[in-house]
């Protein structure tokens, strides 16, 4: 496999870990929230690594993180081999010109009182990529890569004026139209409706063949990532529970938590008879007071007495799969049956 | 101009106090621009006709050195306009760009500026202009520059607040990972969307600013070399027995200025802002019917709910969108109907009409739905009986609702055991209070709610437990039909499916009766007997749950589930749709896809596709119904 273009190494970060002198005299300390603990991802370049996890999970963290939007609190962010961590000033408006976002909410993505094209020049004026002259030609391509047509009537248009998925193709299109190495998107169609889901997802895929980007894909949707990825991140308060392969992962997982994942989405081609439901002891967890052991365990259905004390090892499964998980070997041979 | 803009202008000048005041201010600042070739009196010419009452010479009269009084206001209002201009330009100027710098950065530079803010708030405006004024003499200048010290906190605090929303906005952060440097962020994408409320201040703040000159004019502190309003006020006040015009001709005209200006900041406020406007205005009284004479008694065969051709008429401004455009149904007892579509197609507005829930500005135009046989609602129009509309009786007792944000739906002020009780007691006023406690038990124990959280506050509660005790509430009183508007979406995955899991237990156990409003196919395909896609305010397609996903015959439905990508099955490339133009769909003359079928013929463009019955309860309203579901049932060219 070729070196990584984008690694985000042993991450952890952590909000309100000084709650300030006051507050701790007042007693009204904020407990610490660990919103990332040891997160290790690596992008290849012109792959797509779709990161899943819920809500609270850290995946947002870890986009945050990866576009230096957010310092960690400890951990590197390397982008071509080299560390970007601590990247101020110039350097670090380069590595933005090479790094870009995609937002998950596309009917806010655009500055309301600009026209399409003016927010579509803006990079290319912030990194003076393009002269002056040249910017409309160079909006009106990317409006066609995007397949928005007729390009100029939507250049001149007012984000008002368009639809929610033409409003994350324009979203894309800003952040493409510097040609930047990497693209993180954080949940970019899960505003969408779902008939318009896919075309806003084939014309990415279609963007990556063309342009040999990479992505970092955060979703909260399995199948989405199915779709999406060549490999897949499960990430599960704050921590990476599994990750490989996208078609290994979902067609072998190691971790009960993936399994439970891809139990729980609603499959349209699923048979007549409703499956059966496994009972989930606990409701989610929360970053800030973190079980002892394994972070799963409370809500998992095969927790053992180990789970509940030891911090489970990553377990390579071969294939460049590796699973958090004291049975790694056990589920992924036999799913949730539970071991004896 | 952008079309928000375009419609703030355009909405200011509809309204009755704006056109009003625009025209007054037009006509001030006209007579105030054009005061030197009017051909005039000279404001400062005196003459020997002192005192004269207002004539055809002086339309105002003089006043006591004989001069004209109208060519006074007129040149007045310069001055009253340059420091309203002046002062209002300044204050705004200094005020948003130190509150957009407070917002953005936070931390301590907010903490810094704020107490500065707070500071200068406290400086009483004329008390520090009489210092100017004694220290350096009357001028224009510093008289406006002591107005925009005192003033520009008001801005500043009104700018910080809107910079502390506007600095999380999507827009915001993806300039700041495009690269854009934070001075570059705050002119270009801050400050001017956080104006436009400034801007409506900035008018009040110019009556203010006015106000104060010529106050300071009528103490004698004014320039004295300047025609002033204040200052005619201050001379007239002195000869008001002899000569009372010397001093009403300014103070009406300052009264007007003052008066149009603010009127002015009230409807751009209003029409830049349409959460003043009243949704739909006051709710309308709707006329009730009769129940139709001999309805036959239910039997255990008599569908739960029935619709028929149901129309929902939203009114917006001058426009009728019809969201629900002639729907029919039928639910059998204890069965359970999905109904999907994507946002705007109607799906939401049908599960409140069901319910007679709908907001102020929607209209039942027709339709009529009986519940258990009953007719509920008759030709759009509600069915009372003995004084009492018939869905009051049913509402809560016998059809319940789950809505999407249990957040909202919950009284947060109140334990979520709190307001089962009080449900149970408003309904079943003979209920003992022991019965009661163990009827929520009984309701918690199934759902899957520990008693411990019982005496929780709603934000007490992680989502899942919430949704979970909004079913509860929808329980409680043991209706027999659900109504459930997208009830897991705002969700995780997994407490998604458990509530799911939850919802299909329930109806199995209670018999419960479900329509299920989504937009996830999947959610639906798992919990419903039946599905009915919904697009452009009609159901185009129902069809038992299997059939409709083995053997879709509409190519909308087909499009929809070749859409969605699945963790189970080979890997294919997904279809895509465009997106739903609503104005095309509406106003087609055939059939309302027809714009964005990737099948459509002349055929479909022209005529209005019948509802074709495919048999087992399919219908497809399409032209070409039969030769999809003929298509779709050889999988082999269903693929290709």
């Amino acid at each position: 496999m070729t070196d990584p273009i984008l690694t985000l190494d042993t991450l952890r970060m952590v909000y309100n870990a000084d709650p300030g002198i006051l507050a701790r005299l007042t007693g009204r300390a904020d407990p610490p929230v660990i919103a990332a603990d040891d997160v290790t991802l690596h992008l290849h370049p012109g792959k797509t690594l779709a990161v899943v996890g819920e809500s609270g999970s850290g995946k947002t963290t870890a986009g945050r993180i990866a576009t230096l939007q957010e310092r960690p609190t400890s951990g590197r962010v390397l982008f071509e081999g080299k560390d970007v961590t601590d990247l101020t000033g110039t350097a670090l408006k380069a590595f933005r010109a090479k790094v870009q976002m995609i937002f998950q909410n596309p009917y806010d993505a655009l500055n309301p009182r600009l026209t399409i094209g003016q927010s579509l020049a803006e990079p290319l004026t912030l990194h003076g990529l393009v002269p002056k002259s040249e910017l409309r030609t160079a909006v009106l391509e990317m409006l066609e890569a995007v397949e928005l047509r007729p390009a100029a009537q939507f250049a001149d248009a007012f984000p008002s004026e368009l639809s929610g998925g033409q409003l994350q193709r324009i979203a894309i299109a800003r952040a493409l139209i510097i040609k930047p190495r990497v693209v993180i998107a954080d949940e970019p169609v899960s505003m969408l409706d779902v008939s318009i889901r896919s075309g806003v997802m084939n014309l990415m895929r279609g963007l990556q063949r063309n342009t040999g980007v990479t992505y970092l894909y955060i979703t909260h949707d399995l199948s989405v990532a199915r779709y999406m990825a060549d490999r897949i991140a499960v990430m599960y308060l704050g921590a990476v529970l599994e990750e490989g392969p996208a078609e290994a992962l979902i067609s072998g997982a190691g971790h009960p938590y993936t399994r439970l994942l891809i139990q729980a989405a609603p499959d349209h081609r699923a048979s007549e008879v409703k499956r059966q439901r496994i009972r989930l002891p606990g409701d989610a967890a929360s970053q800030s007071g973190l079980p002892t052991g394994c972070r799963f365990h409370p809500r998992c259905p095969l927790a053992q007495d180990v789970c509940r004390t030891k911090v489970p090892p990553r377990v390579d499964l071969g294939t460049g799969q590796t699973a958090a998980c004291h049975f790694a070997e056990e589920v992924r041979q036999d799913g949730l049956a539970i071991p004896a | 101009m952008t079309p928000g803009l375009a419609k703030t202008v355009r909405g200011t000048l509809r309204s009755l106090p704006g056109a009003l005041s625009l025209t007054v201010l037009a006509v001030i600042v006209a007579a105030a621009l054009l005061a030197p070739v009017l051909g005039l009196p000279d404001p400062a010419e005196m003459a020997f006709d002192l005192y004269q009452s207002p004539n055809a010479d002086h339309w105002l009269g003089t006043d006591n050195f004989g001069r004209d009084i109208f060519a006074r206001v007129v040149w007045g209002a310069r001055v009253a306009l340059v420091v309203a201009i002046g002062a209002a330009l300044l204050s705004i100027l200094i005020g948003s760009v130190l509150g957009a710098v407070a917002g953005y950065f936070g931390g301590w530079i907010d903490g810094l500026l704020s107490r500065v803010f707070d500071i200068f708030l406290l400086i009483p405006t004329f008390f520090l202009i009489l210092l100017i004024v004694a220290l350096f003499g009357a001028s224009l200048p510093l008289t406006i520059v002591a107005i925009a010290l005192t003033t520009w906190p008001r801005s500043a605090r009104l700018m910080r607040s809107q910079v502390l929303t506007l600095k999380s906005r999507v827009y915001v952060q993806a300039a700041l990972a495009a690269g854009a440097s934070h001075w570059w962020v705050i002119v270009r994408h801050v400050i001017p969307n956080g104006i436009a409320p400034i801007i409506t201040d900035g008018t009040i703040l110019m009556g203010m600013a006015i106000l104060t000159e010529a106050g300071l004019s009528f103490l004698g502190l004014g320039d004295q070399n300047l025609v002033s309003w204040g200052g005619m006020i201050f001379e007239g006040q002195r000869h008001l027995r002899l000569a009372p015009w010397m001093s009403i001709a300014p103070g009406v005209a300052l009264l007007l200025l003052v008066a149009s200006l603010n009127l002015l900041g009230d409807s751009i406020n209003f029409a830049m802002n349409p959460q003043l406007r009243t949704r739909g205005g006051a709710p309308k009284a709707r006329t009730r019917v009769a129940p139709p004479a001999n309805e036959p008694e239910p039997t255990a065969e008599t569908p739960i709910l029935e619709v028929e051709d149901l129309r929902l008429v939203y009114t917006a401004g001058d426009r009728k969108i019809a969201a629900v455009d002639g729907v029919s149904f039928s639910l059998p007892r204890g069965g359970a109907l999905g109904i999907v579509g994507e946002s705007g197609c109607g799906k939401s507005s049908l599960g409140s009409a069901l319910l007679q829930t709908m907001p102020n500005n929607a209209e039942l135009t027709s339709g009529t739905i009986r519940y258990d046989g009953k007719a509920i609602v008759l030709n759009g129009k509600p069915v009372a009986e003995k004084g009492r509309s018939r869905i009051d009786a049913l509402r809560w007792t016998r059809m319940a609702t789950i809505f999407q944000s249990a957040m909202n739906a919950l009284n947060p002020v109140t334990t979520v055991r709190r307001q089962m009780m009080d449900a149970l007691r408003l309904h079943k006023p003979g209920i003992g209070k022991e019965e009661a406690a163990a009827r929520i038990g009984e309701v918690f124990d199934m759902i899957g709610i520990p008693r411990s959280r019982m005496n929780a506050y709603p934000h007490q509660l992680s989502g899942g437990m919430r949704q979970r005790a909004m079913i509860a509430l929808s329980l409680i009183l043991e209706p027999e039909l659900v109504i459930a508007d997208e009830p897991t979406t705002a969700l995780d995955m997994l407490i998604q499916d458990q509530i799911l899991g939850e919802i299909a237990d329930l109806r199995e156990r209670l018999n419960l009766s479900l329509i299920l409003v989504s937009h996830d196919m999947g959610a639906v395909a798992e919990s419903c007997e039946t599905v009915a896609v919904m697009y452009a305010g009609r159901i185009v397609e129902i069809a038992p749950t299997r059939r409709i996903f083995d053997r879709p015959a509409h190519p909308y439905t087909r499009t929809l589930i070749g859409a969605l990508p699945s963790l189970t099955g080979p890997l294919e490339d997904l279809a895509s749709l465009p997106a739903t133009d609503t104005e095309a769909a509406a106003s087609a003359t055939g059939c309302r896809f027809a714009h964005a079928c990737p099948a459509a013929t002349d055929l479909c463009r022209a005529q209005v596709p019948p509802a074709v019955d495919l048999g087992d309860g399919h219908v497809s309203e399409c032209h070409y119904a039969e030769d999809f579901a003929a298509e779709a049932a050889d999988p082999q060219e269903a693929r290709a």
